[in-house]
């Protein structure tokens, strides 16, 4: 009986088993099924971490889409001294900035009208009710983080959120772990002061006063 | 770290040293109770773990579909560079040689005076036989005017070139 020199779907089922480095090597070796595998690896994380920068899901998967773009045309350029993650991360972040940036641009032109959409849609957002707590606070995240700089957003998603250490977070950003920590500081604070302005019901009697 | 421990390095908030922080927020991963706790401790903590976002298989499916598209896509077509320096020297060299070989400043010959541009006002503009004048406003050549054959009485301001009232 003839036998099938190559099968797709035992070179998938290969694939899957393998761990991201080797999945590097394939993607090197231009193999579309190693970008097809990393693709279900990393769709969910990428989408979460952008999600939570961008707050806007659409926009995400724009990112998303176009990230992992970037991995396979970049892909001779991965130093398998970088983890893939921290490689892939980067590419992410740095595009999710961008995209901030240039929406922060457009919305500069009209800002009194944008500011009061987003809030309506805040609002309109509580008043489904059913909601549960979580998705609430994710909601009142999404809104006070637009009080962050591009940069302190990113670095609070990832270490405070996703709870990503300090280094990898300064890896992903190519900056130093004391520059991480004074972005983390900066974001803290404008975050709990935000939060005593808009939702005092969620600070401690304490830190009211 | 005992859950006292980390609670009370929590409740500093970022007087605390970040390592001893960072320990403390390791403990919140390992302890419900504490986590529970945590931002009536520090509120920003409160957004220590969002619900994670749910990603359909289809979600999937769509992005690998999408970044296969665009691999497939050719990709623009870049303008053909011109080798920067190089150009830019050239410019130089062209620029140089061109105001050393160019003759002297050109000179100015002295214009005669320009006679004032003549008046452009020709007049008031005619007005049509159905129309009659009723009075001249001022030096602007505008008019009021009224229809000779109706009832109606009809204003009309007629002005001729400029009513600026050269």
């Amino acid at each position: 009986m003839p036998q099938l020199a190559y099968s797709e779907r035992g070179a998938r089922a290969r694939w899957a088993e393998e761990h991201d480095l080797a999945l590097m090597e394939g993607l090197r070796d231009g193999d579309h099924l190693a970008l097809d595998e990393l693709i279900t690896r990393k769709t969910q994380p990428l989408l979460q971490v952008v999600y939570r920068i961008l707050g806007d899901l659409e926009e995400a998967r724009d990112v998303v889409q176009v990230t992992l773009l970037r991995v396979w045309q970049r892909r001779c350029e991965y130093d398998s001294r970088w983890q893939p993650n921290t490689w892939i991360f980067r590419i992410a972040t740095n595009m999710a900035i961008d995209t901030l940036r240039s929406r922060r641009s457009r919305e500069r032109s009209a800002p009194g009208v944008l500011h009061h959409l987003r809030q309506a849609g805040v609002r309109q957002e509580r008043r489904d009710g059913e909601r549960l707590a979580g998705e609430e606070v994710q909601q009142i995240f999404l809104e006070l983080a637009e009080c962050l700089t591009e940069k302190q957003r990113v670095v609070f998603v990832l270490r405070e959120i996703e709870g990503r250490p300090s280094h990898e977070v300064a890896r992903i950003l190519g900056c130093r772990e004391s520059t991480v920590r004074n972005h983390l500081f900066n974001a803290r604070k404008v975050l709990r002061d935000r939060m005593l302005e808009r939702y005092p019901e969620y600070v401690p009697e304490r830190l009211r006063v | 770290m005992h859950c006292t421990q980390a609670r009370r390095l929590l409740q500093q908030g970022d007087a605390a040293a970040p390592g001893d922080r960072d320990a403390a927020l390791d403990h919140l991963d390992h302890c419900g109770e504490c986590a529970a706790l945590a931002p009536r401790l520090d509120p920003v903590l409160l957004f220590r773990r969002l619900p994670e976002l749910a990603v359909s298989a289809r979600e999937v499916e769509r992005v690998r579909d999408a970044v296969s598209i665009l691999r497939r896509a050719p990709a623009d077509p870049q303008p053909p560079r011109v080798a920067g320096m190089a150009f830019r020297f050239a410019a130089a060299i062209v620029a140089a040689a061109g105001l050393w070989l160019a003759p002297g400043p050109p000179r100015h010959e002295p214009r005669p005076p320009q006679s004032a541009p003549e008046a452009r006002l020709a007049g008031p503009v005619p007005l049509p036989e159905y129309l009659a004048s009723v009075e001249t406003l001022g030096a602007s050549g505008a008019y009021v005017a009224t229809q000779v054959s109706e009832d109606d009485l009809t204003l009309v301001i007629l002005a001729n070139v400029d009513v600026a009232g050269r």
